[in-house]
């Protein structure tokens, strides 16, 4: 567990900060809303009117003002987006690092193979992920108890278990390809969770194009759905890791055989 | 003689380098081997090989009698490796890389670390990321040396020290060597090469040019032969190469018929002559720059 313990203690710091950080936000966003509900009439005549950028953003036929689905769309926007950063850079730099800053000719002349490394990041970038998560829902409950309100049980966890869905996907996906790439650059990660967050708007303008809902995660995340389907959507969810989980084992297979850049 | 290191018909070729070919090189248990070659020749490519950090495209490499495929973890157990430029994960403390490598090799090594580490006067506190190269190629020492490996294998091992720190590697090495480890080196310095190795190779563009003892290199290859009061020798000498004048002395490498040059040297004149056996750099050079004998 050496490297899994050195993982941990390489990210923790990184880690903290961007679940502090996108928990300063939720917690924000809570305690703005008995002002926002307050106007919520205003509110949602403006998004009738909003047409297809109402529709870009899914919030016709909701009622954005109750309370779980305003949570649902502004920390699902918190969470979704930078949670889906967070899992995008930890996951592309997670294994090409070790190429990119040369570490790889301190790690592997010892006695380890390659796939336990792989297992150790692994378990390392799914550690970081969940307390990401697990600070955000801790920030939630914190927001709602400021502004003394809950949040109902069952879609609250429904809703919080989409979005790790979605974050791991991305990780995984983020994973394999790092473990074909030589150095270490956040940037295809980052163009992937931005694409995937376009795609979803994309669907949502335009509904012919629905089976490109298993392209992106966002769609599977979305409150609305989540709410309409009475629960996580696992079809969605179990086809979204069908390429990532393909990209991630191709990947694992790659690196365990690949000549490493020194 | 038991082989530590033995390669048949290595060949590792990359997209756009090229690698080496057809290598054959044999370390025996106690050796301290000589890897020579110019930048590119293959030496790297041929450790990386050893360590399992890059595969082959064909020939055998076997570490111990183990091949270095299928064996790999077995092997890098017994295996002290010391590259040209270490690299370490910041943010960690001398004491922290030694702690993390023995746990890899889940060995105690804490004693020897500290002494390592004492005798290259290398701060076990100090944070890596504030050492100097040489205090860096100090650390490499350190993790290579503290489990004590029977095989050391060191690319480019003393660049960046001073030559005190030299010293004290060597002395390690030694002490090493003396408790029964075999030694593998590549090395740009043949002074060192020749100081501390019994046997040697010498690489050019991924090929074998030459591997034998230290002792019989120096042999095979040209003498150095000096003419002391000498100001002029044609060039087209019969069989002198790489001649110099330096203060009435003229100095050439000969490989050849003695008896030849003595005849041809009758029409030379000279006040002195000695005839000595090259240094490392040049046995180097006269496999290198003419070819010398391929295998």
């Amino acid at each position: 567990m050496t490297v899994l313990r050195n993982e941990i203690r390489f990210h923790w710091k990184g880690t903290l900060i961007w679940s502090l950080s996108l928990s300063f936000f939720a917690i924000l966003a809570l305690t703005l809303y008995p002002q926002v509900a307050n106007y919520s009439g205003m509110f949602n005549a403006m998004v009738e009117r909003m047409g297809i950028l109402g529709q870009m953003f899914n919030l016709q036929n909701m009622d954005m003002f109750e309370f779980m689905n305003y949570y649902g769309l502004e920390n699902g926007n918190f969470l979704g987006l930078g949670g889906g950063m967070f899992a995008a850079i930890t996951a592309m730099n997670i294994v090409a690092r070790e190429e990119g800053r040369h570490t790889a000719e301190f790690l592997f002349p010892h006695p380890i193979n390659r796939t336990t490394v792989l297992v150790q990041k692994f378990i390392a970038m799914l550690l970081q992920i969940l307390v990401l998560n697990a600070i955000f829902i801790m920030a939630g409950h914190i927001g709602a108890g400021l502004i003394g309100m809950s949040f109902p049980q069952k879609r609250f966890t429904d809703f919080h278990l989409s979005l790790l869905m979605m974050n791991l996907q991305v990780a995984v996906l983020c994973f394999g390809i790092s473990c074909f790439r030589k150095r270490d650059s956040v940037v295809p990660g980052l163009g992937l969770v931005l694409a995937f967050y376009f795609v979803n708007l994309f669907i949502n303008i335009n509904r012919e194009v629905a089976t490109f809902k298993y392209f992106t995660p966002y769609y599977y995340t979305d409150i609305g759905r989540i709410t309409s389907n009475g629960g996580p959507m696992w079809d969605a969810i179990g086809l979204g890791f069908a390429v990532p989980g393909l990209i991630f084992i191709l990947g694992i297979l790659y690196y365990s055989r690949k000549d490493l850049a020194i | 003689m038991e082989a530590v290191i033995k390669t048949h018909q290595l060949t590792k070729r990359y997209r756009r380098a090229r690698g080496i070919t057809d290598l054959d090189i044999t370390v025996n248990k106690g050796d301290i081997y000589g890897f020579i070659g110019s930048n590119g020749a293959g030496k790297s490519t041929t450790i990386r090989v050893l360590l399992g950090l890059i595969y082959t495209n064909a020939g055998r490499a076997e570490v111990f009698g183990l091949d270095v495929r299928r064996h790999k973890r077995e092997i890098l157990s017994d295996i002290g490796y010391i590259p040209s430029e270490a690299s370490y994960y910041p943010g960690m403390r001398v004491s922290d890389a030694l702690k993390m490598a023995s746990q890899f090799r889940r060995r105690d090594c804490a004693l020897e670390a500290r002494r390592v580490c004492g005798a290259l006067s290398l701060d076990m506190n100090r944070k890596i990321d504030e050492l100097s190269f040489g205090n860096k190629k100090k650390l490499a020492i350190a993790l290579a040396l503290q489990h004590k490996p029977p095989l050391l294998i060191l690319d480019e091992a003393t660049s960046g020290l001073d030559p005190l720190v030299q010293k004290a590697f060597w002395d390690l090495i030694m002490d090493r060597h003396r408790a029964g480890a075999t030694v593998f080196l590549s090395s740009h310095v043949l002074s060192e090469v020749q100081q501390h190795c019994t046997r040697a190779a010498i690489i050019r563009e991924g090929k074998l040019v030459v591997e034998d003892s230290v002792e019989a290199l120096s042999r095979s290859a040209a003498k150095r032969v000096t003419l002391r009061g000498c100001d002029y020798l044609p060039e087209d000498f019969p069989g002198a190469l790489n001649i110099t004048n330096i203060n009435h002395n003229t100095s050439f490498l000969f490989r050849g018929d003695y008896k030849k040059l003595m005849r041809d040297l009758q029409a030379v004149e000279f006040s002195d002559l000695s005839i000595t056996e090259p240094d490392m750099e040049e046995i180097f050079l006269h496999f290198y720059e003419k070819g010398g004998e391929q295998k």
